[in-house]
């Protein structure tokens, strides 16, 4: 009986997503200007939180501006997936298709194994074209350095990095 | 009554799939040669390629293609790769561009497909260069992996173009021609 108890313990523990903590050197709000190639530099806040299930990310300004979202654990270790807005239909769960490709912009995150954090967004407009952007985030100290990357359709690549400091 | 009707018949013609995508003139058969290199190594890899696009549904594409690696030139020698795939395209909701097909067969797993747990999402478009298709998946490990296929109408063929891209770093390009045949 015992055994069986362990079992499914066992079992249970390995069906359940391990909830990964954010690096509580990264939570907090940040602030800052990012350097853009062959562009002009834009002022850029972000804000980490740590909560139960994940963490919440929220970007303001910028090419990567992102409202506040929250990022679950999933079953992959270190990934996490950005709760979208699937909308009332994916909700109610009768879409008959969801996903990136028709429109549903797909969001998520990993914790690379040498630190840090990267948020990605893949999106697919109404004409087929995509843009995917690439967030990577490391604290050092009190500073939070960021590293933009936006894939297009086209080709065109979009690069900014800078460092933030830490806000109130 | 009359301003409530040209609403609706105004919002219903703006809802409706625009016109169909002009995806003739890339169904035959095609045979061709194409260059495979891996960004980093010097070593240029040779393949022949056969493509067979036919019209699928309505509005849609069923794309074929084998891949035979040479070596040295030779495709009759040790050492030879040989691989084929196909995809099957699909005016997406609102007739702008192409999604991929997933008929339904009662083999294939219950669940919906999800780009988080790793399923392909593929789709395409059609513009001035040519008939574009995408393939993304998520690596096991959160990272991306990225493929561009570029389909270019040019005299008597396509011109090829591939990209892979993983994690923003291009890991593979190919270049090539693939001629129409009768």
């Amino acid at each position: 009986m015992i055994v069986r108890w362990l079992c499914l313990i066992g079992v249970l523990t390995l069906a359940t997503p391990a909830f990964a903590a954010l690096d509580q050197s990264m939570e907090g709000r940040w602030q800052g200007s990012l350097e853009v190639t062959d562009g002009e530099p834009v002022d850029i806040d972000i804000e980490l939180r740590d909560v139960d299930e994940g963490f919440t990310a929220e970007v303001r300004n910028g090419a990567f501006a992102l409202s506040r979202r929250t990022f679950v654990s999933t079953s992959r270790r270190g990934v996490f997936e950005g709760q979208g807005d699937q909308g009332i239909m994916g909700l109610l769960g009768i879409a008959q298709r969801v996903g990136p490709e028709v429109g549903e912009p797909l969001v998520w995150a990993r914790e690379p194994e040498h630190g840090g954090l990267v948020i990605y967004r893949l999106s697919v407009a109404s004409d087929g074209r995509f843009a995917l952007d690439r967030l990577f985030l490391s604290s050092e100290g009190e500073s939070l350095n960021v590293e933009y990357s936006k894939r297009s359709e086209s080709h065109t690549q979009l690069n900014a990095s800078g460092v933030l400091d830490r806000r109130p | 009554m009359k301003v409530a009707w040209l609403a609706s018949a105004l919002l219903l013609l703006h809802a409706s799939p625009a016109a169909a995508l002009d995806l003739d003139k890339f169904v035959g058969v095609f045979l061709g040669y194409a260059e495979v290199q891996d960004p980093g190594s010097a070593e240029i890899m040779e393949r022949e390629t056969t493509i067979m696009i036919e019209p699928y549904k309505r509005d849609g594409l069923h794309i074929r293609w084998n891949n035979v690696d040479l070596v040295d030139g030779r495709r009759d020698v040790a050492g030879v790769a040989y691989r084929e795939d196909e995809l099957l395209l699909e005016p997406s909701p609102n007739g702008q561009y192409l999604i991929a097909s997933h008929p339904h067969s009662p083999f294939r797993r219950a669940r919906p497909e999800s780009a988080i747990l790793g399923d392909t999402v593929r789709w395409g478009l059609l513009d001035d260069e040519g008939l574009k298709v995408f393939s993304f998946v998520l690596l096991e490990d959160g990272r991306y992996e990225l493929q561009r296929y570029l389909r270019a109408d040019g005299e008597d063929g396509i011109r090829l173009e591939y990209e892979r891209i993983v994690d923003d770093d291009v890991t593979r390009r190919i270049e090539g021609f693939a001629r129409k045949v009768d």
